[in-house]
């Protein structure tokens, strides 16, 4: 287990968010609260990868992310939403251990691999590489500094290359390809690291339609390894797929299953999205499932005509 | 024109002859092994900028060393150290885009050194600026070559960690690779490079050898140890050029050798841009053909669309 310690006591600030989805941490916000050490026999026995207790993210005056509780299983998959700034990748980074949460701890529980792929690849970005030297360097977590490639790591990164569909790119040099196809190898990469914990931020972006059906089912297929996979998205259906949703607006937050957090209150106070009557037909009722037809749009309709965007 | 009319004997014979010259060559090899090795990373990482202000960062230590009598080598390591610190220090305290601290830093340190050497009247600052090739000693060549022997080790040492660490510091962390350790390292080899060079092409030509012939490569280069290859046999030709055409034209040595280096990179550049204009020209030709052999478009005008691509 490893742990990160931010502040061991702190009063929390004055939080009057009128967009504050959870009732439990409105009660809250006015307690001083101090963070405690993990518990490690507590999250070892729900299986958790990842666990965040009480993290509070500011920058500067500006408070990002408010008391977030909430763990990561291991076999699960988590998809983070939130509007625009709302801080979904300030988020995914304190989980990857990159950012310091202001206050509060996450605790890592036998995770010895994270795999975590950025939302913006460098336009710009030039080296001498191959795609195939960027998978290589997926399987530099077993191989080290010095030791030479197993068949195994060969076998992983073949096997990598194909899931992404980038097999065909393997000589091409990585400064030579579209933004998609950099997006593809990079998330080739993270599935060649085969990591316990795997963070995605907005995975789905750049990619074609049937690229983002192939991420998906790999995120899937990373799921059933028993892999911890936490991605970012603005694609709501893709989130009301997942294990868990986490959905943050501007520091309040609101987790559970998908069912139960996107619901029109949720999505309202989130997005400002006009409520929608939803599909009677569907089981949950007024859940996102049902609303999904409404929210985004249909390619094709029944009669497999022209596109019709709804408004 | 003697040059193209040269025989073998107007290139090597003066190498055979001269031990001075033979020295010469050997030091700026070892020279350019070092450069080229740690400027490959450079290029990439486009810190030339800064290694260029490290380049000039080792002129005080060295004048303070040359006037109290002390080694050069040493306080040329100790001022690049003095540099590094200082550019870490006022980065991390500093709103203002990197370049501007290490500009500042640039001017600073060759001010600085300027000024020390201003009331000297044995010492001039032309001797570190330029460098002296002709007049490198054994022991000399023989702390070269130790430098450069750590140099490559260091890049065994630091290959991957620096491959993924330039790709992305972040994924270099999550692969068990300390970002900052990497970076340390490189610094560390760069010093190396600098302090080992200035004596040979000087602290204002080094900059030279680090970045020219890595460039040359990196137009050539499909891979990083390719690259690396590539930047070390184009350094040594450069040197061996330089060195010949500064014996036979009696110009400045180290001056020559820069030349010769940047001289190869343009050489380079009109050969790949030439390159791609043909690749792109008879892959125009082909598309035409294919078009016109599916009968989907005009020939004429699929034509005309080659010869303006």
């Amino acid at each position: 287990m490893s742990t990160l310690h931010s502040s061991t006591e702190t009063s929390a600030k004055s939080w009057n968010s009128q967009l504050a989805l959870d009732e439990h941490l409105l009660a809250g916000q006015n307690e001083a609260h101090v963070v405690a050490a993990c518990d490690d026999s507590e999250h070892e026995q729900d299986n958790s990868a990842a666990v965040l207790d009480d993290v509070c993210l500011a920058f500067g005056t500006q408070e990002v992310l408010h008391r977030v509780s909430v763990s990561f299983r291991k076999g699960t998959t988590t998809a983070i939403v939130g509007p625009n700034g709302s801080g979904k990748t300030s988020l995914l980074r304190i989980v990857a251990g990159f950012t310091h949460p202001t206050v509060g701890t996450i605790c890592w529980h036998d995770v010895a691999n994270i795999a975590m792929a950025e939302q913006t690849i460098s336009a710009d970005f030039w080296m001498p590489l191959r795609v195939k030297d960027v998978l290589v360097m997926g399987r530099y977590v077993t191989t080290g500094a010095f030791k030479r490639l197993s068949k195994q790591d060969r076998h992983t990164i073949a096997e990598a290359a194909r899931r992404m569909d980038v097999g065909d790119l393997l000589s091409r040099q990585i400064g030579e390809l579209s933004g998609g196809q950099k997006r593809r190898v990079r998330l080739a990469m993270c599935l060649a690291q085969q990591a316990d914990l795997l963070l995605l931020d907005e995975p789905e972006s750049g990619l074609d339609i049937t690229s983002q059906q192939r991420l998906f089912a790999e995120i899937d297929k990373e799921r059933q390894r028993g892999a911890a996979v936490v991605f970012t998205t603005h694609t709501l259906s893709e989130a009301a797929r997942s294990d868990q949703v986490l959905l943050l607006n501007h520091g309040a937050v609101v987790h559970g299953a998908a069912s139960e957090v996107l619901q029109d209150d949720n999505l309202n106070k989130a997005f400002g999205l006009a409520s929608t009557s939803g599909d009677a037909n569907h089981p949950c009722g007024n859940c996102i499932f049902g609303k999904l037809n409404h929210l985004e749009p249909k390619l094709f309709d029944k009669q497999g005509q022209k596109p019709q965007w709804r408004s | 024109m003697e040059v193209l009319e040269a025989q073998w004997e107007w290139w090597f014979q003066p190498f055979v002859n001269h031990t001075l010259l033979q020295e010469a060559l050997f030091a700026s090899m070892l020279t350019v092994v070092s450069t080229s090795l740690v400027g490959s990373w450079i290029t990439i990482r486009g810190m030339s900028f800064f290694a260029e202000t490290l380049g000039h960062g080792i002129l005080p230590g060295v004048a303070v060393a040359a006037l109290v009598g002390g080694s050069t080598l040493l306080g040329a390591a100790a001022s690049a150290a003095a540099v590094i610190v200082l550019l870490f220090v006022v980065r991390r305290y500093s709103p203002l885009p990197n370049d501007i601290v290490i500009g500042l830093l640039f001017v600073s340190t060759l001010a600085l050194a300027v000024l020390l050497l201003s009331r000297s009247r044995d010492v001039f600052i032309e001797r570190f600026l330029f460098g002296n090739v002709l007049g490198i000693s054994s022991s000399d060549i023989l702390q070269q070559g130790v430098i450069a022997a750590v140099i490559f080790l260091l890049m065994l040492l630091f290959y991957r960690p620096l491959i993924a660490a330039s790709y992305n510091a972040d994924v270099a962390a999550l692969l068990g690779f300390n970002p900052r350790l990497v970076e340390l390292g490189l610094l560390t080899m760069l010093t190396l490079a600098v302090v080992a060079s200035f004596r040979v092409v000087g602290s204002l030509l080094v900059f030279a050898f680090l970045i020219a012939p890595p460039a040359s490569a990196a137009l050539l280069a499909r891979r990083v140890q390719t690259m690396m290859f590539l930047a070390v046999v184009f350094g040594a030709l450069s040197v061996f050029l330089g060195l010949t055409f500064s014996y036979h034209w009696g110009v400045a040595t180290s001056a020559a050798m820069a030349l010769c280096a940047a001289g190869i990179f343009f050489v380079c550049l009109v050969a790949v841009s030439l390159w791609h204009k043909i690749s792109q020209t008879s892959t125009a030709k082909r598309m035409s053909r294919t078009t016109v052999f599916l009968g989907q478009a005009e020939p004429v005008a699929s034509e005309q669309a080659a010869q303006k691509r």
